[in-house]
């Protein structure tokens, strides 16, 4: 197994401790972006997003609503990283 | 041969799958959390107890290592604080009976109807800043029942309730909004949330407020929001913002109690 899978199932492996221990949110968030700068198709950050919201989202007056925050990072996280590595050729 | 067009194909469906994402988001998403949200708290329930425990357990160890004079200067510190806080308790317990004999003869004796959780997971580990407890609907508690911290002191109320689980939405979240009483006069109000057990309230400048003034919740029994902690005055402004202080820090919350509704 390459080393650059191991690393990931690593990461997988700390959000979803992170996230079922109920660590502060910038652990996990953390984790995210970190999966998302390495890896090209980090496509379980948008599943990672999905259970944060259906597990801790609420109605909100501040978010609209509710239950859109963490997807809507996560998806902005995607396209700017996405965007910003083909900027510097990474 | 035309790479050109193939790319461009490619560019467009890739654009266009994207959009379709998106869109797919805004209208599905909020249905699709409905029905994963009871099933995720689910799977987490015996993570969340678990660390509980854990929690507990690593307290005691990290004690071993403190220093001995820290150790005794905070023992006599904390004795002292108890002796004051006895003679307060014996103070209150008897204005506390007085105001029960008063409210049984005026007619107006509420009945307390409360029940005890512990927080599975605290506001800091979302950024929604709400807390999961161990308490739902199998123990008969519905959404909008109030949530309390030491019995009198209101924090929020349920936003969801699941069988086993709830979810607690804090009245100092920022942007969220509660009708309160200020101070000894019992002016009525709109405070806002600023987020971690802080308020904010707008006043018109004539009106006699002071720091440590008391902020409660309508109604016949006197439930505490919080102490004002700040006034913010200009000259040129006709308001004065009073900022408000939970008295318990939501971020170190252990246990909590959930008055059923009726």
């Amino acid at each position: 197994m390459g080393s650059n899978i191991k690393i990931r199932i690593i990461i997988d492996f700390l959000i979803v401790i992170f996230i079922a221990m109920a660590f502060p949110w910038w652990l996990s968030l953390g984790l995210v972006f970190l999966g998302i700068f390495l890896y090209r198709n980090f496509y379980e950050a948008f599943l990672f997003a999905f259970v944060m919201d259906s597990v801790y989202s609420v109605t909100k007056n501040l978010f609209f609503g509710r239950m859109f925050v963490y997807i809507v990072i996560v998806f902005v996280l995607f396209l700017f990283v996405r965007w910003f590595k083909e900027r510097l050729r990474l | 041969m035309n790479y050109h067009l193939k790319t461009n194909n490619r560019k467009k469906s890739r654009k266009l799958f994207w959009f379709v994402l998106v869109v797919l988001i805004i209208f599905a998403y909020p249905k699709t959390n409905n029905l994963f949200s009871g099933v995720f708290k689910s799977a987490l329930d015996p993570f969340w107890n678990n660390d509980k425990k854990q929690e507990e357990k690593s307290l005691n160890f990290f004690g071993f290592f403190s220093a001995k004079e820290k150790l005794l200067s905070a023992n006599e510190q904390l004795e002292k604080d108890l002796s004051e806080a006895e003679m307060m308790l014996a103070d209150r317990n008897l204005l506390l009976k007085e105001n029960l004999e008063l409210k049984d003869i005026l007619g107006r004796l509420a009945t307390n109807n409360m029940i005890l959780a512990s927080v599975l997971a605290k506001p800091n580990a979302s950024l929604y800043d709400t807390a999961i407890i161990d308490a739902g609907s199998n123990l008969g508690i519905k959404v909008g029942d109030k949530v309390f911290v030491l019995g009198n002191i209101l924090v929020g109320e349920i936003a969801e309730a699941s069988k086993n689980n709830s979810t607690v939405k804090f009245y100092s979240s920022f942007k969220e909004e509660v009708s309160v009483m200020v101070g000894l006069y019992n002016i009525e109000a709109t405070a806002v949330g600023r987020g971690a057990g802080n308020f904010e309230i707008k006043l018109p400048r004539d009106i006699d407020i002071k720091v440590d003034d008391p902020i409660f919740i309508a109604g016949t029994e006197a439930r505490v929001l919080g102490n004002v902690s700040e006034i913010i005055f200009d000259p040129k402004d006709p308001f004065q913002l009073v900022l408000i202080k939970s008295p318990v820090n939501l971020f170190e919350l252990k246990w909590v109690q959930i008055l059923k509704s009726e």
